[in-house]
Parts: structure tokens; C-alpha cells; sequence
């Protein structure tokens, strides 16, 4: 699917089930969710991941909704575990359907997301290995002056933040200097569409979620 | 060459580039309090106080956007800001995937109401104490209906809120602070044109 | 006919500081190959910037005018400007947008707003020029400095500018990627007629190459052209300050070695340093020698824990990896390639307040300190920002910060760069003195030579994947 429309759909399902208390509908996000990351074959270990993850806060809330809700409703602490879950497997669904450079071409091209956002994001990212050595360089330099910095220390993310000023002045100076121009009109190598089945699926899907939330038989 | 122009509200390239990075900073840092987050939880379930460690260390993940304010002083710089960082952790492998990006949303408007009502004009400890308050208040609206904390019982919402509130200030206003006062002091924001 | 004018232009990085170029006039002529020197950190980069658009779009004020073809720079929106003035930056790392070489290629020609069945010709032609096609898929963060300034001239040749600028684009790269780079260049302005200016301050392999040579004398902040007689000087001169090798003591094989390498192989982006094994001696000064790119930052980052690596590397019999890092930085410290890493606090009495309160010994007092911050020309500056000092004061500072420290032994990646003569005899000597006088270990990276054989005591040379003594420094 469309990572635009998709995001949309994930959005509003996330949103939906957040004011709403069926647990069969969790139960069916959940499912629907693992079917679509079959479909995809995600590795065996992403669903380990996302069965563990949410684990610990899903047990937590089971206990804490149980014990100090004021109706101590076993029914509301199931909605909430299995929310969490859904939460969890919707994130799981997105993932898995796309990746981030789709999204975020995407994102530019269907969704007029502006263009300083979503190149300036991707530029950012490239970053990721040597933020990571930076703070260990920051950590350690810090260490061979007598100083250990955590993650509380206002020393460290000032460190990271002279970083990153130095690091985006150069990449924007060189984007710019690569012809980026922010938010203006830019041609597309490949240019990503909407196929109507996209709709679709959609519609189908929210009145899906609405005929389980709103039924007589829940 | 007229480079003297009007403080301006528009995001540049290296603002969101800025941002980013900066957050990806946050988000490597504050990695092990990933660890912190799932032991206090575990620590706290017998007792059925698990939310207590989500509101213990929320402060931590709503730093993004009082500190971007601080470093931009743009209308919506900490909506925008939060959104960017809640963006990174959806990317880099949070936990949530995309429902991450609608806390963000609620924590950075959150964040923001506390610059608006001092009307953009004020960055210092009072506007971020105030804009601790707005976020504690805004998140938590969004946490009685989505975490259903709204069906605790009142002490515990009252004492719910009270940790937040606390959480959210020694990070989001007392940390911020310390480190936009480095920030200032060594004049390395000055040069960027706005 | 000239290419590009500069009218009367200053340049302020702010209003309050003195200007950083001031009342320039200047030509450079339509094909040609233009090389700007003069020492670092006079404002080589920031004309260059000026140049092509990105200041004082980016930073500061400027008033005058600078054109390309007889047209405002400023005037231009940047997908135009990019197909006249094209850019190749200092750091090979932070100009890329995209994941992968190809892919910033597109990126740029989408800005450019290049139909989309004319691109992938046009990006073919440009990596095959750049010599860019077998990594053009790879990840950038995978790629070493030489391969990534290749990728930065492959998307210059992409957006087919007229005028290209290169602000010390061999700074972290590999000699033979700078020789291919240079070749690649003088093609460029041969056969497609561009015009090039290099910033560099090495003049070293240029002689034959340029057209014109332009000199930035820092203390009227102006450029001026010189004559085929200065130019000629300026090369004889840079020629002879080139060093001359004196001889230099190998280590003996009794001495107690402080680290030990064993089959030691690390590799970073490429392999650097293949199955090395000998011992770095307590005690003594070392020099560490070779060329750009080829791991020696690398061995020191081993050295501190910052990198991984196979077979053994020990210091004093303990295995490196295995050593708890915080106990472990109060007997080794680094000192740095980039001074401001060793900053924490804001203000140059405060970091010397900070290196003071944790010490090791009392070696360093008060007084001692005053007299040799006058020695380095540093007085007076208790109240200055650290990040607001020279990259030659931030180099000075820091190595007093950490010789303050009185770790028992210092590695130092290049504490010499941008430092006049003087000031670095001055460093030497305090390296010298720690280790003569309080039985320090020194074991220093340098490119700066000149008279460092008087201090040291050993020459560590590192080439083609193998460290080995020298018997000349």
C-alpha cells in the first residue's frame, strides 16, 4: 500500500481504539496486523520483539487497572493490555509494509509534506553512526579529564548540541550547494502513486473497525 | 545584501536538520533509561503501580520540544520539535511505531501552550516552568482517555499527575535550562541567522 | 575574460568582530586553474563561500558584490546557482543528504529539476568520471574520506557547473585519491573548459598544474594574485620548509613497553593496520608518521577504547578491551584532532579551574600555569568563550588542559596543526619535559616535522597496513 495512505489508516485506527473499549477489536487490529507481516515475511524475530516489548507495560497496566480502577473491572485492564498490543502490532504492520525512504518520498509526493522536512530529516540521518561515536567520544574525553558525564548531566547534551550545530550548518550549506532549494517544485526519479485499490482497502477497514466497535454482539 | 531581516517563524533546512540530529542525540543518550523504564515497571506491577514508571521518566521524552523553543524561538518550534523527535524514535526503532508520532503531537502542543501564553517573548526558567505545567496537563488529558488513567481511582490520578508534574519539570525546565545557559554563554547560536 | 568578479566585498562573521575579508577587488579568469593559499584560518574558506552563495545566505553580513558571468550570485535561487558555482567541502562526511552515492546524485539532478528520463545517463557519466561506479550503491557511512570526496566530485560533474571551488578537499584523505582527484580536475579544466579554485595550504604537486596563484594575507584580510615571480618564490619557499630527515635512536629491545601490539589488525570503513606486532616503550617520546587516511587516529582511538579491533593490544600486560574505561582514562588520556572535543565548560579560565580541581598530582600549581600560558601567547584570555579561540589558541589550550591533568601517559592526534613555529617549539618542549622530568609517555601523531627530532625520542612510522621504527624523523 501507499506508505501515505497506510500511515493514515494506522493513524486512525491508533486514535479510534484509544477512545473506545472493545477488546475483540484489539484482538482483531492484532491479527489482521500479524497476517500482514506474513505477507510481508518479516523475520521470525520481529514478532518475538513485538510479543516481549510491550510485555512488561501491558502487564503492569493489567495490575494497576485491576487493582486501583475504580471499578476494578477485569474486562478494562484486557482492554488495556490488548491495547498496548495493538499499538504495538500496528507499528509492527507499518514497518514491515515499507521503509523510510518510501515514506518519506511519499510522504513529499502524495502528501505535500514540505520538502525541507523530509530532506532535511533524511539528511539528519545519515548521521546516526557518528552521533553514536560522538557520544561516546564526548563520554570519554569527559573521563580523561576526571569527569563522568550521565545522562543527566547538562554537560553532555550541550557536547551533543555543539555537534549537531556544527554537523547541520555543513550539511545544509552543502544541500544547498547540492541545488536543494527549501520547498521549491523538484522533478522525481520515480514518482509514487495511489492505486485506487488503496482506497479501498481503506474503506474497508474503518468500516471493518466501526461494525466490530459499534455491534450489538460485542 | 540585506541579512538584518525580522526574526522569522519559517523552518530553514538546517533547523530541521538541527532538530533531528539533536534529537537522534537524545535518543542514543536516554537509550538506557529504556532499561530504567522496564525494571521500574517490573519493580512497581505487584504493587499495581506500573504507570507511576511511565510518569516517573516521561519528562525525559517531552525534553525535545521545550529545548528546540529554546534554541529556535519560532511560533511552533516545540510542536515541531517534539514531532521531529517522536519521528526519529518511530524511525530508529522505537517502540510504538507510529502511534509514537500522536504522543508526540500531544506532548509538543503541549509544550508549546506554555511559550504562547508568555506570547513567545520569554525564555527563561518562568516560561519553562510554565510550559512543564501545559504539558502535564495536556499529556495527561490525553493519558485519562488513551492510557485509561481516567478509571483510576482519584488519589491515584492526583498522585499520577503530582509525578508528572515533578518529572516533567526536573527535565523539561530544570535541565533545559542548565543546558540552554551553556548554550547561551558560549554564543554559539548567535551567528545563525533566524 | 574574467569568470568571476569580486567588487569592493567585506565580510563580517558579526558586526562587532573585525572583518574576515575587507574591501576585496578580484578576478579569475574564464578556464583556469586557480590555486588560493595562505595560512589556516585567515578566511581561504570564507571566500570561497562567499563565492558560491552560501554566505552570507548562511552567515554574517557582507556588502559589495560578487558576480559569475557578469551576474549576482545572491540573486540566483539555489537550483540555478548550483549549475554555475558547484562546491566541494572540507569534511567529506557531512556533505551527503542520501544514503548512497547514486542516490545523492539523483537527489541533486531532482533538484535541478531534471526530467526523469534524462537522470540516470547524466549519473552514470558522472560516477563513471569520478571513478564512483563500484561503490555507487554502497552506504556512505561505509565509505573512507578519499571515496567520499570522489562521490562529492561526482555530483559536481552531475550538475555540469561552470565555476568549482575546493575548500581543502584533501584534508583526511589518502594520497592517491588526492592524485586522482588533482587529474580528474585538471580534466576538467583542459577539455571542459571549467574554472577551479582549490583553497588548500599544502602547495605540495600544484606547481604544474595551476594557472594562477592567489595568496590571502591575513593581517590586511585581502587576496591579491601573484606574479610569476612570487608565485615562483612561494613554491621554492614551500619546497624547502618541506622537511629534511635527521637521524633518530631505535628502540632497544630491553625497554619496558608501556603498550604491546600482537598480531594487532583494526580496520575502519577500509583496512588500515594489518597483523601488527612490536611494543611502544615507557617513558619515551614517540612520533607517529604516515600518511592521510592510512589509521593512525584509528590505532589511537584502539588505543583509548573508542575502537574495536582483532588480535592483542596491551598496555602494561592488561589487555585494552578488557579494561574498565573509567579507571583506565586516569593512567591513559588522548588528547584530541578535534580541540574542541576536550572542552566542558565555557570559559578558558573555567576549563583550566576544571583541569586544576582533578589533577592527579600537584605537578601543575597556579603559577606554573600563568607562565606557561604566557609562553603560548594565551594571556589574558580568562573570560574568552573556548569555541570563540583560533583553531591554533583551542590546539595550545588543550594540550596545556591535559598536561595539567598529569596522566602518566599521553596520546596526542595532531597537536601541532595550524600552530606557528614558535608556539609549536613551545608545545614540544613541555611533551619533552613530562617525559624527561616526570617520567611521562608520549606517543604523538604529527604531519608538522619540522625540528620535532630534537624533542623525540623515537620514530613510529606507519605505511601500507605495517608499523615500523625509523631510524630518521
Amino acid at each position: 500500500m501507499n506508505p501515505t495512505i497506510l500511515l493514515c489508516l494506522v493513524f486512525f485506527v491508533g486514535v479510534e481504539i484509544s477512545f473506545t473499549s472493545v477488546i475483540w477489536a484489539n484482538v482483531v487490529i492484532i491479527t489482521i496486523s500479524v497476517l500482514v507481516m506474513l505477507w510481508h515475511r518479516a523475520p521470525l524475530l520481529s514478532y518475538v520483539r513485538l510479543l516481549l516489548v510491550p510485555l512488561i507495560p501491558a502487564v503492569g497496566i493489567w495490575f494497576s487497572i485491576r487493582y486501583f480502577s475504580t471499578a476494578q473491572s477485569v474486562h478494562f485492564a484486557w482492554v488495556m493490555a490488548t491495547r498496548i498490543y495493538a499499538y504495538a502490532f500496528l507499528g509492527g504492520l507499518f514497518t514491515f509494509s515499507t521503509t523510510t525512504e518510501k515514506t518519506l518520498a511519499s510522504l513529499e509526493q502524495n502528501a505535500h509534506i514540505p520538502t525541507t522536512f523530509v530532506y532535511g530529516m533524511l539528511g539528519a540521518f545519515n548521521f546516526v553512526p557518528k552521533i553514536r561515536s560522538e557520544v561516546k567520544i564526548i563520554r570519554a574525553s569527559a573521563q580523561m579529564r576526571g569527569i563522568d558525564l550521565h545522562f543527566w548531566s547538562p554537560q553532555l547534551l550541550f557536547k551533543s548540541i555543539v555537534a549537531a550545530l556544527n554537523w547541520s550548518e555543513n550539511l545544509a550549506e552543502a544541500m544547498t550547494s547540492h541545488g536543494f532549494t527549501e520547498n521549491a517544485p523538484r522533478t522525481h526519479r520515480t514518482v509514487i502513486r495511489i492505486p485506487w485499490w488503496n482506497y479501498v482497502v481503506t474503506v474497508i477497514s474503518i468500516v471493518g473497525l466501526q461494525a466490530i466497535l459499534f455491534s450489538p454482539l460485542k | 545584501m540585506q541579512q538584518k531581516a525580522a526574526h522569522s517563524n519559517r523552518w530553514h533546512l538546517r533547523d530541521v536538520i538541527l532538530i533531528t540530529i539533536t534529537s537522534i542525540f537524545m535518543g542514543i543518550i536516554f537509550f538506557v533509561t529504556g532499561f530504567l523504564y522496564n525494571g521500574l515497571t517490573l519493580a512497581l506491577t505487584p504493587l499495581g503501580m506500573a504507570p507511576f514508571a511511565n510518569d516517573i521518566l516521561l519528562g525525559l521524552w517531552t525534553m525535545a520540544g521545550p529545548l528546540a523553543a529554546f534554541m529556535l524561538q519560532k511560533v511552533g518550534a516545540a510542536t515541531i520539535g517534539e514531532l521531529l523527535a517522536s519521528a526519529v524514535e518511530a524511525i530508529i526503532g522505537g517502540q510504538w511505531g507510529p502511534s509514537t508520532l500522536i504522543s508526540g503531537f500531544v506532548q509538543g502542543f503541549g509544550s508549546e501552550l506554555g511559550f504562547t501564553f508568555t506570547l513567545y517573548r520569554r525564555y527563561d526558567m518562568a516560561s519553562l516552568s510554565l510550559s512543564a505545567l501545559t504539558t502535564a496537563i495536556v499529556t495527561f488529558a490525553w493519558d485519562l482517555v488513551r492510557s485509561g488513567y481516567a478509571a483510576y481511582h482519584p488519589w491515584m490520578i492526583v498522585a499520577l499527575f503530582i509525578t508528572r508534574f515533578i518529572s516533567m519539570w526536573v527535565f523539561g525546565a530544570l535541565l533545559v535550562s542548565a543546558v540552554t545557559k551553556l548554550l547561551d554563554r558560549s554564543h554559539l547560536l548567535d551567528r545563525r541567522h533566524a | 575574460m574574467s569568470k568571476i568578479n569580486l567588487n569592493d566585498v567585506t565580510f563580517h562573521y558579526e558586526t562587532t568582530l573585525p572583518p574576515v575579508i575587507e574591501h576585496q577587488n578580484l578576478a579569475f579568469d574564464d578556464g583556469t586553474f586557480n590555486l588560493l593559499t595562505g595560512p589556516s584560518g585567515t578566511g581561504k574558506s570564507t571566500l570561497l563561500k562567499l563565492i558560491v552563495g552560501l554566505y552570507p545566505a548562511f552567515m554574517g553580513e557582507a556588502t559589495g558584490t560578487i558576480t559569475v558571468n557578469d551576474q549576482p550570485v545572491v540573486d540566483l535561487p539555489a537550483s540555478k546557482r548550483a549549475q554555475v558555482v558547484a562546491m566541494m567541502f572540507q569534511n567529506p562526511s557531512q556533505q551527503f543528504a542520501m544514503e548512497t552515492p547514486r542516490n545523492e546524485l539523483i537527489f541533486t539532478l531532482e533538484n535541478l529539476q531534471v526530467p526523469a528520463d534524462l537522470m540516470d545517463a547524466r549519473v552514470n557519466d558522472a560516477l563513471t568520471f569520478a571513478g564512483v561506479t563500484d561503490f555507487a550503491d554502497r552506504k556512505f557511512t561505509s565509505l573512507s574520506g578519499g571515496e567520499q570526496q570522489k562521490v562529492s566530485l561526482a555530483v559536481i560533474v552531475a550538475l555540469n557547473a561552470e565555476v568549482i571551488l575546493l575548500d581543502e578537499p584533501f584534508a583526511n584523505i589518502d594520497p592517491d585519491a588526492r592524485l586522482f582527484l588533482l587529474t580528474q580536475l585538471t580534466t576538467l579544466v583542459k577539455k571542459y573548459h571549467k574554472t577551479i579554485i582549490v583553497a588548500d595550504h599544502d602547495l605540495s604537486d600544484y606547481e604544474p598544474l595551476i594557472d594562477q596563484l592567489y595568496i590571502f594575507d591575513g593581517e590586511r584580510h585581502q587576496v591579491h594574485q601573484a606574479d610569476a615571480g612570487e608565485a615562483q618564490t612561494r613554491f621554492a619557499a614551500f619546497e624547502q620548509r618541506q622537511h629534511q630527515p635527521a637521524p633518530i635512536a631505535l628502540p632497544a629491545a630491553e625497554l619496558s613497553p608501556e603498550f604491546t601490539l600482537d598480531s594487532f589488525t583494526v580496520s575502519h570503513q577500509t583496512p588500515l593496520i594489518h597483523d601488527a606486532s612490536l611494543n611502544i616503550p615507557q617513558g619515551k617520546f614517540v612520533v607517529l608518521t604516515g600518511a592521510n587516511g592510512t589509521g593512525k587516529s584509528t590505532l589511537f582511538d584502539a588505543l583509548v577504547k573508542l575502537q574495536t579491533y582483532t588480535g592483542s593490544l596491551q598496555w602494561q600486560g592488561q589487555e585494552i578491551s578488557k579494561l574498565r574505561a573509567r579507571k583506565y582514562a586516569q593512567h591513559v588520556a588522548l588528547v584530541f584532532q578535534q580541540a574542541a572535543s576536550q572542552f566542558l565548560t565555557i570559559t578558558v579560565a573555567e576549563e583550566i579551574a576544571l583541569s586544576l580541581k582533578y589533577q592527579q598530582t600537584a605537578a601543575w600549581t597556579q603559577n606554573r600555569i600563568n607562565a606557561t600560558l604566557a609562553s603560548l601567547d594565551l594571556s589574558g584570555r580568562d573570560d574568552q568563550v573556548v569555541y570563540s579561540l583560533s583553531e591554533g589558541q583551542k590546539k595550545k589550550l588543550q594540550v596545556l588542559l591535559m598536561l595539567i591533568m598529569d596522566v602518566p601517559t599521553l596520546l596526542l592526534d595532531e597537536p601541532l596543526t595550524g600552530l606557528d613555529l614558535v608556539s609549536a617549539h613551545t608545545i614540544l618542549k613541555l611533551l619533552r619535559h613530562a617525559v624527561t622530568e616526570e617520567h611521562h609517555t608520549v606517543l604523538m601523531i604529527t604531519h608538522q616535522l619540522t625540528d620535532v627530532s630534537q624533542y623525540a625520542d623515537y620514530h613510529l612510522h606507519l605505511n601500507n597496513h605495517q608499523l615500523s621504527y625509523e631510524a630518521r624523523l
